[in-house]
């Protein structure tokens, strides 16, 4: 505990506060300008992300993607590497999940049967760019960019075609009863189910192995001296191999997450761009699992409650991305901010 | 500092300055002035302040207090880099700035692009930069990527962009670290005949015969303060090491213990048959190198920087695979071996560039520590890394080795270059070593630490295990290895025993290959 405090105490948590701050300020002033009073849309965002039972449950379902493709971007992040394929392991990683779940019934176990596919088939997708970079040297991002073309589309002329289930909707067919994990408590129209809990227990994983196993010590050397580590007997090739398949499968975890615990299935809409949302979770936590479980549960408040703010003040959902992209910018500027503040108040003492 | 009788005068002047990182005062109260026409030495240990004093001057430090006059004119609080090389001043900084995929001409003009219309102007550029390098008695292809030169084409390089900026105050961080003895010589020829011309040299290093043989004022600082100034014809080895490090005179004018005895017959650690090797390119850069090295021999390895030295510590420590020949370790073939294998075998190396092989500057002093020891199970309980007890053993490490710092979980970047330097050789050389592996180990040191460094080896070596040690400090070598071998073009050729061996010989077999 000692250590997670000292590792989030110094600069970068300072930073990422400034930067939420930052772009919420330029929120409030794009707010008031299309004429809403920003004190009331912060409001709004508050009451409709944890103003009640259902809106928490809401806010805690809706931050799960989000952990697991920060968790994703993270990891890859901290082996100097940038996994942008992130939408594309989710996809093959949901679908994967979806068909395991509708063709294999293992009885209760067959959830953790779909994560285990959709974790084989992230990492297997992740091997693609990674391979062409380290062994022809083209950039893992160009790769990881055309396998996300593939992926997608792959995906949606699959479950449009050879596997739709019915004609009304773009979805495959539905997962055995024990695909699904289980819920815990549903009020209103939410349900909160353990995969929430999944996620929190697999950032818990990602923090042990980066921090206190001699694989994540070997992949954060690699990322940030690869010479010394090289030197050191580490293998650098096969660390950021085995750290980008990592990084598929833990994409290819949120897929099978929203599968068994929002969907019942692979639907054509199931992910709004939650694999490039990563990116933002992922700088927002610094890369650290406890930051990213932090920042994804910020923005998955904000989504949640954008339908509130839809119904009761007509601003459009949209403006959730907004406040991503502004936070993006603004953390670039939090640094120099804190330095300068710092300064200041090291003069006046 | 009394001031020189002649006419020199005073044109960087610095009084009072003090400047604190967090808890330590790098500087407190340092007075210091550069004269025109003469080279002005700053000397001290390590973390002593000099290249803090130094960035002050630059501008890339602002110093919290004191005052900056640079021509007469009085330097306000916003002195950047940018305003110093305004003022003419210019600074050759340890760790060079250069664009390597950019031509010499391309990283000259860098920054200070002369323009035809919205065109830089190559032509204009050419020849006044062919003037400078006339000037400077060097040859450099202009337009040859930076990648493709020598250290010492390099530096001379950083020495016309810094005159074709027009800087009038040269500062050289360290310049000689990585030179040979002809280089070394030609150097300071150079900064003499800038002197001469009435430009100003500041020059910070660790090689006391260097500055009492080329300065002409030498400021010694110790803990942040000036301690003493000397000029010419007062220095001599006696009073510099004084100021410098009082209490270590005594370990340093005892004579250094005996070479350990090597027994002839002992099986060797390491044995060398006919070693090839190319790199990425495809380029040849070892020839057909064999040695053997038994327990408790230390090999010399000099040459020009960039003659295969690094290429022969990475081959023998398993970074590449020798493209034929053979390495045998302790008896068995290690040829296709991996470095993390022969590291179990007690194979550690002191990497030449710390920075670039040896440890992970953004990380904390106990992960700098683990590395290369991350799979220990000793530091491991349940699969978990034991942090208290790594940390129980950085601060043994930190005094044992008499490495200036407190909190183990500090960054390393905390440190001053020469107690990282110390923070990795304690890491390998407390590692219970068969074959040391040591290039240039004393990089960075002042001359306590280095001596201290030598000891641990010879230490080591009197225990059995075995040292290669390359290094391109030819007294160096003199003094502390049984045989020395010149590396030339690739080529490693035997100089003999070390003892009927003197700098000039090995200078020879370093730029010629041979010592005819």
């Amino acid at each position: 505990m000692k250590d997670i405090l000292r590792q989030l105490r110094s600069g970068p948590l300072i930073d990422s506060l400034i930067a939420v701050l930052l772009a919420a300020a330029v929120l409030s002033i794009v707010v008031a300008a299309i004429g809403h009073n920003p004190i009331t849309v912060l409001s709004l965002f508050i009451c409709g992300g944890v103003g009640d039972l259902e809106s928490i449950y809401g806010t805690l379902m809706s931050s799960m993607p989000l952990i697991f493709s920060g968790l994703s971007l993270a990891l890859a992040f901290r082996a100097g590497l940038f996994n942008i394929g992130g939408e594309g392991q989710l996809f093959v990683g949901g679908f994967a999940a979806a068909l395991a779940g509708h063709y294999l019934n293992l009885g209760s176990m067959t959830v953790v049967l779909m994560m285990a596919v959709a974790a084989a088939a992230g990492f297997a997708w992740a091997m693609v760019p990674i391979a062409i970079r380290l062994y022809r040297g083209a950039h893992e991002v160009i790769g990881c960019i055309m396998m996300n073309y593939i992926a997608i589309n792959l995906c949606l002329w699959l479950v449009r075609g050879p596997f739709r289930a019915e004609a009304s909707t773009e979805k495959t067919p539905p997962i055995q009863p024990g695909g699904w994990w289980p819920t815990l408590d549903t009020v209103g129209a939410t349900d909160f189910n353990a995969a929430f809990f999944i996620s929190l227990i697999i950032a818990v994983l990602v923090y042990w192995m980066l921090f206190r196993l001699p694989f994540g010590f070997e992949l954060r050397a690699a990322g940030a001296n690869p010479g010394a580590a090289a030197a050191s007997g580490i293998n650098v090739r096969s660390t950021l191999i085995l750290t980008f398949g990592l990084s598929g499968a833990l994409a290819g975890l949120g897929g099978a997450a929203e599968v068994s615990g929002v969907f019942g299935s692979f639907y054509s809409q199931f992910s709004p761009g939650y694999g490039f949302d990563g990116i933002t979770v992922a700088l927002l936590g610094r890369n650290h699992p406890v930051g990213v479980v932090a920042a994804a549960l910020l923005f998955g408040m904000m989504r949640n409650a954008s339908k509130l703010l839809q119904f009761e003040a007509e601003i459009s959902a949209d403006i959730i991305f907004l406040f991503q992209g502004i936070v993006i910018i603004a953390l670039l500027a939090a640094r120099p901010i804190r330095r300068a503040v710092a300064a200041r108040l090291a003069g006046r003492a | 500092m009394r001031l020189p009788e002649t006419g020199l005068q005073p044109v960087a002047v610095m009084t009072g300055i003090h400047k604190r990182f967090g808890e330590t005062e790098a500087l407190c109260g340092v007075d210091f002035t550069a004269y025109s026409g003469s080279i002005n030495a700053v000397i001290g240990e390590n973390g002593a302040g000099k290249t803090t004093l130094m960035k002050v001057l630059f501008g890339l430090l602002h110093s919290d207090s004191g005052d900056v006059v640079v021509n007469s004119r009085r330097i306000a609080g916003s002195h950047s880099a940018r305003r110093a090389i305004g003022l003419g001043i210019g600074m050759l900084q340890q760790h060079f700035s250069l664009v390597h995929s950019f031509s010499s001409l391309e990283n000259i003009i860098l920054g200070c692009e002369p323009v035809k219309g919205i065109q830089i102007d190559r032509r204009q550029a050419r020849k006044k930069l062919e003037e400078i390098l006339t000037e400077l008695g060097g040859v450099v292809d202009l337009e040859k990527p930076i990648a493709g030169l020598s250290v010492s084409e390099r530096q001379l390089v950083e020495i016309a962009r810094m005159l074709f900026t027009g800087a009038e105050i040269l500062i050289f961080d360290e310049p000689t670290a990585t030179l040979a003895p002809q280089e070394i010589e030609n150097l300071y020829r150079l900064l003499r005949r800038l002197a001469d011309e009435g430009k100003t040299i500041i020059l910070i290093t660790h090689r006391l015969r260097e500055v009492i043989k080329y300065a002409d004022f030498v400021t010694v600082l110790r803990r942040g303060r000036v301690t003493a100034g000397f000029e010419r014809k007062e220095m001599s080895e006696e009073h510099l090491i004084g100021a410098i490090v009082p209490e270590a005179a005594a370990l340093l004018a005892k004579k250094g213990r005996e070479l350990p005895h090597v027994d002839e017959r002992a099986d060797p650690v390491l044995e060398l048959k006919g070693v090839d090797c190319t790199d990425l390119a495809g380029r040849t850069t070892l020839r057909g190198v064999s040695f053997s090295l038994r327990p408790g021999e230390i090999l010399g390895i000099a040459g020009v920087t960039g003659s295969g030295q690094k290429e022969l510590a990475e081959v023998v420590i398993g970074l590449h695979p020798p493209l034929s020949g053979s390495i045998i370790l302790s008896g068995g073939e290690v040829n296709r071996m991996n470095a993390r294998d022969r590291r179990k075998l007690g194979v550690v190396y002191i990497p030449e560039d710390r920075f670039a092989d040896g440890v992970i500057p953004p990380f904390s002093l106990v992960l700098n520590r683990l590395l290369g020891d991350h799979r220990l199970p000793h530091f491991r309980r349940r699969g978990s890394y034991r942090l208290n007890l790594l940390r129980e053993d950085v601060r043994e490490k930190i005094g044992n080795y008499h490495i200036d710092a407190g909190d183990p979980d500090a960054t390393l970047t905390s440190l001053s270059g020469g107690n990282q330097q110390k923070l990795m050789l304690a890491r390998e050389l407390d590692r219970e070593p068969r074959l040391i592996v040591a290039h240039n180990p004393t990089r960075g040191l002042d001359v306590v630490a280095a001596r201290r460094c030598y000891e641990r080896l010879l230490e080591l070596a009197s225990q059995g295990d075995a040292v290669l040690l390359i290094s391109t400090e030819l007294e160096d070598l003199l003094s502390y290895a049984h045989r020395i071998a010149v590396l030339f073009a690739g080529k490693l050729i035997d100089a003999g025993a070390s003892s009927e061996l003197d700098a000039r010989k090995i200078g020879l077999l370093m730029t010629r290959g041979s010592a005819a």
